[in-house]
């Protein structure tokens, strides 16, 4: 399968001298084409310093970023703001909805900045919002939806501009569990039917077992990685496994620290 | 550590509010510059020509700077509002770390207080140097002479600015406080949190739209018609119909934006994320935009107007005689002007004078006998044709009850003014008035026995009526004295006979001297008119020359006028004018920009999550930078362009009710200077939003370079 994106030595570092932080300290890995990745850790291990690296929101201290062989520091200006725009999806924690724009104007908007709405674009939004569920909602505010509504329009948001990788920072971590689970199965099934590749940061292990492929993270570097055994693995399994690796490498949660 | 804490908060808002500190300072310059009026040279001039006006003038400065302080008080109350609003996380941040509610309220106490230190310690030397260089220069300009030239710094006017500066500032401080204060940590710290934009119910916002557009339409119709002079009730009504009229309209602009998005298809670009931004601001702060508003439409109108009768009163000016001498000595008849010029001669300025000479003016009293009635039949009937009113026959009741419009109407009501005034005219000897026709480089008048001519005072001539008169004249008109009809001359006499206000006459005839001997007889008023030598005044300069003469004249018995009076009362009505009005409407424009630009900064600042998703999503600094300039511009441009399509009316309404002689009847071209000043300051409130632009490019470039924190 076809690398989409390399992670070669990649270090991040705050302060000087004594009072270095290393946050991210020599990470390498590779994303494949349509996988479903997790990156876990405990608070502060560097889990969204990884992806914001990654979405270029700031620049690395060494190492470097591939997207299908493409060097990321090499971007800059206008190029840069496409990357983000349309190369990438993201996905937050927080939603970040724009409150003064409808449903369908939050949705539009990383095509509307990159002058790409067109009549294709929006049968594509069309499309989206009827397979997320929110096609009700297309004129309503931010403030008149639900947790969980809000999540799926900012999913809309992500997915419009088609991008070659998710990024999705704790996407679970504002929404009650029934709607976790209803995003998680919806993230799975455009993974699996429209083989898009997502990198997921989360430290919910229940989030993190709609994963082909989970890399733990502690104090900035990778001390382990998990895979789906086959699959037809079943999600409890993969769960169960999770928390092993957890349990037995005592972290993982805040509560068992 | 509390003082350092304290100095260091000031320092941040200083710097985060670059643009409200600076307002500041102009205001305490313009605080200064007003107080400090009576110790400017040209207002110590004026107290010698003009003292009652002046000291008329002097009394209303301290209710004009109060009134200034209410506006002030407006601004620091928002805008301190603001402040508060984004500081209320650290506030509750301080709460939850312990600090008692009276110790943060010391805190912004001492805060405002170093402030305001801060704020007067520049603008106060700031506002003497200005003064002090204003007040050169206008003494400079009108030539006063820098003889009995006084410094016009004002101990007075810099405890005046300071304690009114610092009032209003702690005032607003606590009542802002008294709210804000109460607040529970929780409250506070979720404060800070973005405002929740608010739906508008589009029904209600059509109709607040309609409803706005109709109430300014009826102002302005109040305005433009005079109506709104009509009464004290009249002008209320106008006011409360433009005031209401500006918020239903702020009020009801969501729509707007609404209707521009629903009719533009375009999705592409950041129309569609501005325009929700403007909506969301105008919606939010609809009533400080609408305030905003009426600010700058109150600066552009006091501007205009202010500038506009200070260059209008300039152009009516014309100088042709220093000095009228009257003289009552009703047993000498026939030695009139023997007196004056003897004593003239006695106290040494004989040598002075160019040129002296006698303008009679009488009265015709009708008595029984047949040969003294008068009729202005002839005259009347030829105004009543020219204001359109064919039937001469109809008295002029019935031709005021038949005029169409209210215009005509009023000249009519005029034209029999001039009916009942002239049964008992006054009348002009024509040598003194064409002595004085000559001293002014015009052409003598030529009347002969059966000729007369109508004249007026300039003062007196109403504006409208004296088109008709010209051409009622030009058409010919006549008048009855007695059995004799007297052909009106084509020119209608329009020049003083006097220096200054010895006398003031509506109408009167101007006959040849032997007819008003026949006339008038021996029972005519003598004023003698006096021009200094030329070479004296060149040598000494006009004011200095006639101050001298004013001088020796004190210690005679001599009853005169002086054009010193006149060009007082002309450069009162300037100084009154422009220094009221320029600093009403620098402290207006001040304001209402200062709030507009700093609303939106702040606006700019607490909505900072929306930029950064912008940035999240690819948005680069270059297009949201002109993104914030298009919204700045949209939200300045309202409240400026109902403003000054506005002040086009409100100066037309101004000039309707508050003009006086001078400049009467020339409203187009006082209104045109007056456009021509509010393009001026069209300009400068660009300035001030390129300013702001500037400020929001900084506030983007700093917020492409946040990072997110690791959590």
């Amino acid at each position: 399968m076809e690398k989409i994106l390399e992670v070669q030595g990649l270090e991040k570092f705050y302060g000087k001298k004594e009072n270095i932080t290393r946050a991210i300290d020599g990470v390498t890995f590779q994303v494949l084409n349509g996988e479903f990745i997790g990156i876990m850790g405990s608070s502060g291990s560097g889990k969204t310093t990884l992806l914001n690296c990654i979405a270029t929101i700031t620049r690395p201290t060494a190492g470097r970023i591939l997207l299908k062989g493409e060097d990321l520091s090499t971007y800059k200006g206008k190029k840069l703001a496409e990357y983000r725009g349309s190369r990438i999806g993201y996905l937050f924690q927080n939603f970040e909805l724009i409150e003064n724009m409808t449903v369908k104007e939050n949705i539009l908007l990383p095509l509307a900045i990159h002058n790409q709405v067109n009549q294709e674009s929006k049968k594509q939004i069309v499309k989206l919002a009827q397979y997320l569920e929110i096609a009700d909602l297309m004129e309503k505010f931010p403030e008149e939806l639900s947790g969980g509504q809000k999540q799926r329009v900012s999913a809309a948001r992500a997915m419009v501009s088609k991008p070659e990788i998710l990024l999705a920072d704790e996407p679970t971590g504002a929404l009650d569990s029934k709607n976790a689970k209803a995003l998680m199965k919806k993230l799975q099934e455009i993974n699996e039917k429209e083989k898009s590749t997502i990198l997921m940061v989360t430290h919910d292990a229940n989030a993190a077992s709609y994963c082909s492929r989970i890399l733990f993270i502690q104090d900035g570097a990778i001390f382990h990685e998990l895979r789906r055994k086959h699959k037809d693995e079943s999600k409890q399994e993969f769960y169960e496994r999770i928390i092993g690796v957890m349990a037995t490498l005592g972290g993982g949660s805040e509560n068992v620290l | 550590m509390f003082f350092k804490l304290v100095e260091k908060n000031s320092r941040r808002m200083r710097k985060d509010n670059g643009l409200l500190f600076l307002s500041l300072i102009i205001s305490i310059v313009a605080f200064y510059v007003i107080l400090s009026l009576e110790n400017q040279g040209i207002v110590q001039f004026l107290k010698t020509v003009e003292n009652d006006a002046v000291q008329k003038l002097l009394r209303m400065i301290p209710m004009l700077y109060v009134f200034t302080l209410i506006i002030l008080f407006f601004l620091l109350y928002f805008t301190g509002k603001y402040q508060l609003e984004k500081r209320s996380h650290e506030f509750g941040m301080y709460f939850m770390m312990g600090l008692k509610r009276s110790t943060l309220f010391q805190m912004l106490i001492a805060e405002e207080g170093f402030h305001s230190l801060v704020s007067l310690g520049i603008g106060i030397p700031v506002a003497v140097f200005l003064t002090e260089v204003i007040s050169l220069v206008t003494v400079k300009m009108v030539g006063i002479g820098l003889v009995n030239y006084h410094c016009s710094f004002s101990v007075y006017a810099v405890f005046g600015t300071i304690i009114g500066y610092v009032l209003v500032r702690f005032a607003a401080l606590l009542i802002l406080c008294l709210f804000w204060i109460r607040k529970e940590p929780l409250e506070l710290l979720r404060e800070s949190q973005e405002k929740k934009r608010h739906n508008q119910n589009e029904v209600l916002g059509a109709i607040q739209l309609f409803l706005g557009v109709i109430l300014l339409v009826i102002a302005f119709y109040f305005g433009i018609s005079g109506i709104a002079w009509v009464s004290v009730k009249d002008m209320a009504e106008t006011l409360f119909f433009g005031s209401v009229g500006i918020f239903c309209l702020f009020h009801g602009m969501g729509i707007f934006f609404e209707l521009l998005l629903k009719l533009n298809p375009k999705r592409n670009g950041y129309g569609i994320f501005n325009f929700r931004q403007l909506q969301e601001s105008v919606l939010l702060k609809s009533n400080s935009l609408a305030v905003s508003s009426m600010l700058v439409l109150a600066a552009l109108c006091c501007f205009g107007y202010g500038v506009s009768v200070s260059v209008g009163s300039e152009l009516s000016n014309s100088h042709v005689m220093d000095y009228t001498f009257r003289e009552w000595d009703e047993e000498n008849l026939s030695e009139r002007g023997v007196n004056i010029k003897k004593e003239l001669e006695e106290l040494g300025l004989r040598n002075f004078v160019e040129d002296i000479f006698e303008v009679k003016v009488g009265i015709i009293w009708e008595e029984e006998e047949e040969s003294q009635t008068i009729s202005v039949k002839g005259l009347t009937d030829a105004i009543k044709k020219s204001a359109g009113i064919e039937n001469s026959g109809i008295t002029m009741e019935q031709a005021i009850a038949s005029a169409k419009d209210s215009k005509t109407k009023d000249i009519l009501r005029q034209a029999k003014y001039i009916e009942q005034k002239m049964e008992y005219p006054h009348v002009i000897s024509l040598s003194g008035y064409n002595h004085l026709r000559s001293l002014a480089g015009k052409e003598e008048l030529e009347l002969g026995e059966g000729k007369a001519a109508l004249y007026s005072d300039p003062e007196l001539v109403f504006s409208g009526l004296d088109e008709i008169i010209k051409e009622a004249l030009q058409q010919g008109a006549t008048i009855t004295i007695g059995n004799d009809t007297y052909e009106l001359a084509e020119e209608y006499c329009v020049s003083d006979i006097v220096v200054d206000r010895f006398i003031t006459i509506s109408y009167a005839f101007i006959l040849e001297d032997s007819v008003f001997e026949k006339l008038v007889g021996e029972n005519y008023d003598s004023y003698w008119n006096m021009r200094l030598k030329d070479s004296f005044v060149e040598e000494e300069g006009m004011m200095q020359s006639i101050a001298w003469f004013n001088d020796v004249l004190k210690g005679s018995d001599l009853e005169y006028e002086s054009y010193m009076q006149r060009i007082g009362r002309q450069l009162f009505y300037q100084v009154a004018a422009s220094y009221t009005t320029i600093y009403l409407a620098v402290i207006f424009l001040l304001i209402a920009n200062t709030v507009i630009g700093v609303q939106f900064l702040m606006g700019q600042q607490k909505k900072k999550k929306n930029y950064q998703t912008l940035i999240f999503l690819g948005g680069y600094e270059k297009e949201l930078c002109k993104s914030a300039r298009s919204q700045i511009g949209w939200y300045f441009g309202l409240p400026v362009a109902v403003a000054a399509l506005s002040s086009i009316f409100g100066l037309y309404t101004l000039f309707a009710g508050l003009s006086y002689s001078s400049i009467r009847g020339r409203t187009n071209e006082l209104v045109l200077i007056g456009a021509a000043v509010i393009c001026l300051l069209l300009v400068v409130e660009f300035i001030y939003i390129l300013i702001v632009m500037k400020i929001s490019d900084k506030q983007i470039h700093k917020l492409m370079g946040l990072q997110r924190e690791d959590n």
